[in-house]
């Protein structure tokens, strides 16, 4: 009681047209249909309680529904996408397999080396060759270690 | 909120459901009207700016009838002409002030219980209803 008497002081401070108007009419003007909360209560259960289904699907309508699944955008993209994945595993790993192979034919045997280097003799930096002869690590061995009957064959060209 | 039938059934069945839905998540930690009216004036609010944007998407459209019009034509509105003044001059309310006016002028409601169904301060809901009863008020003589 006490707040609506501030409530309608307060109207009276603000306007007092409003304050008359709500004190004459302090309804708003509008009505609630005939029975309309009865048949709100169906309305609402109609809005709310899921329908039942008839009858199972055919073999066809659960085919047609599992394709119609499959081509959801998201499940169809990730199917394309295993499908790239796999696509490229198969062709890079043969791919790759073919490299070794390929490689392999083209190493170089011992022979291929040796005509290599007779037939293109000429364009060896003759001083890179040298040093890398002069840097050959040389025979740790004592001269007792040395058989005699091997000294007596040794000439002094083998020395050098 | 809502000034037709057909609006007040689809609000207050948008509501009921919501209510229906939520009511796990109501925590107690305000009153239940209060709760309810919040859910109530959010769905009034969101009906309005809904149906709002479809009427701009056809603003084009000459038969559309006026507010005023429509108040006519409503089987459900049996008040005088100062009520029906009334009622138009509230529909030129933004719609959280059209929700301050109603739950202070008709349902008298305490700034405290407003404050709590709409989340605004106490003084600014005092602020917002004054300036709502002049606007209508001025509507009112204005004609």
């Amino acid at each position: 009681m006490k707040e609506e008497k501030n409530i309608q002081e307060e109207l009276e401070d603000l306007s007092p047209l409003l304050a008359k108007m709500k004190r004459e009419h302090p309804q708003t003007g509008f009505s609630v249909p005939p029975a309309y909360f009865q048949d709100l209560t169906n309305a609402l259960l109609e809005k709310t309680t899921p329908p039942i289904a008839d009858s199972q699907p055919s073999w066809w309508q659960s085919l047609t529904a599992q394709i119609g699944l499959l081509l959801q955008p998201r499940m169809s993209m990730s199917l394309a996408a295993i499908a790239l994945l796999l696509v490229g595993l198969w062709y890079f790993g043969a791919d790759s397999a073919s490299v070794l192979d390929s490689v392999a034919d083209v190493t170089p045997t011992l022979e291929d080396l040796e005509q290599y280097v007779t037939a293109n003799l000429d364009d060896f930096n003759e001083e890179i060759l040298i040093e890398y002869q002069t840097q050959q690590p040389t025979l740790d061995v004592e001269m007792e270690d040395i058989p005699d009957n091997w000294l007596d064959d040794l000439e002094t060209e083998d020395l050098l | 909120m809502v000034t037709q039938h057909e609006d007040a059934n689809d609000v207050v069945q948008n509501c009921l459901i919501k209510v229906y839905r939520s009511i796990d998540k109501f925590k107690g930690d305000s009153k239940l009207y209060t709760w309810l009216y919040r859910i109530a004036t959010n769905e009034a609010i969101t009906f309005l700016n809904k149906k709002k944007r479809v009427s701009v998407a056809s603003i084009d459209d000459e038969q559309a009838a006026t507010p005023a019009q429509q108040l006519q034509a409503d089987v459900y509105f049996d008040g005088n002409e100062a009520q029906r003044q009334l009622q138009l001059a509230i529909q030129q309310l933004p719609e959280k002030q059209r929700a301050v006016f109603n739950l202070r002028y008709f349902d008298e409601m305490t700034y405290a219980d407003i404050a709590a169904i709409t989340g605004t301060s106490v003084g600014g809901l005092k602020a917002s209803y004054h300036h709502a009863v002049k606007k209508v008020e001025a509507f009112i003589l204005n004609g």
